[in-house]
């Protein structure tokens, strides 16, 4: 398994959309399979609209940080 | 009156090969303009201090039903109580995925268990089917005349003594409607596409693949594509219905994205064969395969397990049951995972045999020993997985909801059965020798049945569970009370100071 965690505003917790399937909160660390995806979140008002790329080389306690800000 | 007839082991050979010829009776219906595949169930517990329990069953026949069915009974018996009441552990099953004659039991235990019925009305599967010799009506159907002539005309195929068998004794023509309920466990129900040898799994989103209405299938048409053997059992035929499918299918953005980028193949090559083989189905964009009609064997010859489906399930997530998204969210904090596996293991004359194997040894031992050789396998990666899981919610950092969730992995294996007395080693050697059959003799249930409650109730990680749970344990007549063999798959997390995940 690979772990990633998505931040976005604290105070503002999304759904994480991977590969156009939801996957967990924002702001957690968050379990996936190692694989190339698509995230995004939802509702809007963020930026950039998508982030994409391999998800790979990770561990527990150690995630990928992929970050949105507000748009 | 059968003495008139030629005895069924001569007759049923012939009977089927003329019956080959049969042309295509394909069972499942279209989705129409607009229509869908929901799935209604949820694998979230009432509260998340609550087991989620996953399980699957193996193929063998009514040695298969009879032992998932005496999995189930143990759980079913076994009381804890929570923060929402007291429960039997039969309420925390989420998942099923079973193969052949384990999807007798899956789907029975689907379709009664709720409210009222917490153990899925066991009973009635034992009364109804296990105790009935169900081969003896296979062989007087087959030797009525007018199946003979349904048979050789192709207006009845094989298959459907057994659709027609099922349904009478079980399933009462319930449709997986029933299966696909609010409160319902996930009963996946595999079979096997014969012709890429593909685990199709009887789920809401694989009929999307197909076009097709998931709940309007019969359960008996669905359990028996699942029990489809090879040459006794014609296949279950489907047809593939996307051409200018008007359904609304689930979004299909993973599939596309699997299949577009280079890295898929090389980091998750299982997921990408699932795409390309949903690609297929859907008629999507360069196809592997141009697919028009799907045959259905027993599940068991892709996966004698049912793992693969329950790996989905777990890990996927394109999958409808989303566990791995109810981890993320700390929802489950106890994972519980049973395996029951009912391969036989019948003392085999060879060994002792000077002369060179016949054929028929021979086509024993190819669609057998590959068989096993696979199950193995899958066995060992979802332990694999599981430990992995156990690894990360040890490790996991403050910020990890599922860090501190407990994992279970149980297996229930006739090779368990501990050889240290001879009681245990006639357990053993008798349920190892229940043959592959629709029919069991008293003795045979019996045996099986016993093994079923030793195995689960003997199973380190089944014991740590109850003891989690603060379930009050008996040892065993005949058991070393100092025995301690520890649950694999559970570690024991140190209390730390910090916030607790919430769920």
């Amino acid at each position: 398994m690979e772990y990633i965690r998505v931040t976005f505003d604290r105070t503002d917790i999304r759904e994480v959309i991977a590969s156009g399937n939801p996957i967990g909160p924002t702001e957690a660390e968050l379990a996936v399979q190692p694989n190339y995806y698509v995230i995004s979140m939802t509702g809007s008002g963020y930026a950039p609209p998508y982030w994409y790329g391999v998800v790979s080389g990770t561990a527990p306690g150690s995630p990928m940080i992929i970050r949105f800000s507000k748009a | 009156m059968r003495a008139r007839f030629l005895p069924p082991f001569i007759l049923l050979p012939f009977l089927f090969m003329v019956g080959g010829c049969a042309s295509t009776h394909v069972e499942n219906t279209p989705l129409q303009t607009g229509e869908a595949n929901p799935d209604r169930r949820s694998i979230t517990p009432a509260n998340p201090d609550r087991p989620v329990i996953l399980m699957t069953f193996s193929g063998g026949g009514s040695r298969a039903a009879a032992l998932a069915e005496s999995v189930l009974r143990e759980m079913s018996q076994t009381r804890y109580a929570s923060i929402d009441g007291p429960h039997v552990l039969t309420e925390d099953v989420k998942l099923i995925s079973s193969v052949s004659g384990g999807s007798v039991t899956a789907a029975w235990f689907g379709l009664h268990r709720g409210p009222g019925h917490w153990d899925g009305d066991l009973d009635g599967l034992r009364n109804d089917f296990l105790t009935k010799d169900n081969m003896a009506a296979l062989e007087l159907d087959a030797v009525n005349p007018i199946t003979w002539f349904g048979l050789v005309t192709g207006s009845i195929t094989r298959i459907e003594a057994l659709e027609a068998l099922f349904n009478e004794r079980l399933y009462h023509d319930a449709t997986l409607a029933v299966l696909n309920q609010t409160g319902k466990p996930y009963i996946v129900l595999n079979a096997t596409d014969m012709s890429g040898g593909a685990t199709f799994a009887m789920v809401p989103r694989r009929f999307d693949d197909v076009c097709s209405q998931h709940d309007a299938l019969p359960i008996a048409t669905a359990v028996s594509a699942s029990a489809a053997f090879p040459i006794l059992l014609t296949p279950v035929g489907f047809h593939n219905y996307s051409e200018g499918c008007q359904g609304q299918l689930r979004n299909g953005d993973w599939i596309k994205i699997d299949l577009s980028n280079p890295y898929t193949p090389y980091l998750n090559l299982a997921e990408y064969k699932d795409a390309r083989y949903s690609n297929d189905l859907r008629r999507g964009p360069n196809p592997f395969r141009e697919i028009d009609y799907l045959y259905f064997l027993d599940g068991g010859l892709a996966d004698n397990l049912g793992t693969q489906s329950l790996r989905s399930a777990l890990i996927a997530s394109y999958d409808d049951a989303q566990v791995l998204r109810a981890i993320n969210e700390g929802k489950v904090r106890r994972l519980v995972v049973i395996v029951v596996n009912a391969r036989s293991d019948p003392p085999n004359k060879l060994y002792q045999q000077p002369q060179q194997p016949g054929l028929v040894s021979q086509i024993q031992s190819v669609t057998s020993v590959p068989i096993d050789a696979n199950t193995a396998n899958s066995q060992v990666a979802l332990s694999a997985l599981l430990t992995e899981f156990a690894q990360a919610a040890a490790g996991a950092s403050s910020q990890a909801k599922f860090g501190g969730m407990q994992v279970y992995g149980v297996t229930v294996d006739y090779d368990q059965i501990p050889a240290d007395t001879p009681a245990h080693r006639a357990l053993r050697d008798a349920a190892k020798n229940v043959p592959t059959s629709w029919s069991l003799t008293g003795p045979q249930l019996q045996t099986t049945e016993e093994a079923g409650r030793f195995l689960l109730h003997r199973h380190p990680c089944y014991r740590a569970l109850l003891t989690d749970l603060r379930v009050a344990q008996q040892p065993m007549a005949g058991e070393d009370p100092a025995l301690n063999i520890p649950c694999t798959t559970k570690i024991d997390i140190p209390k730390r100071a910090g916030p607790v995940p919430s769920g």
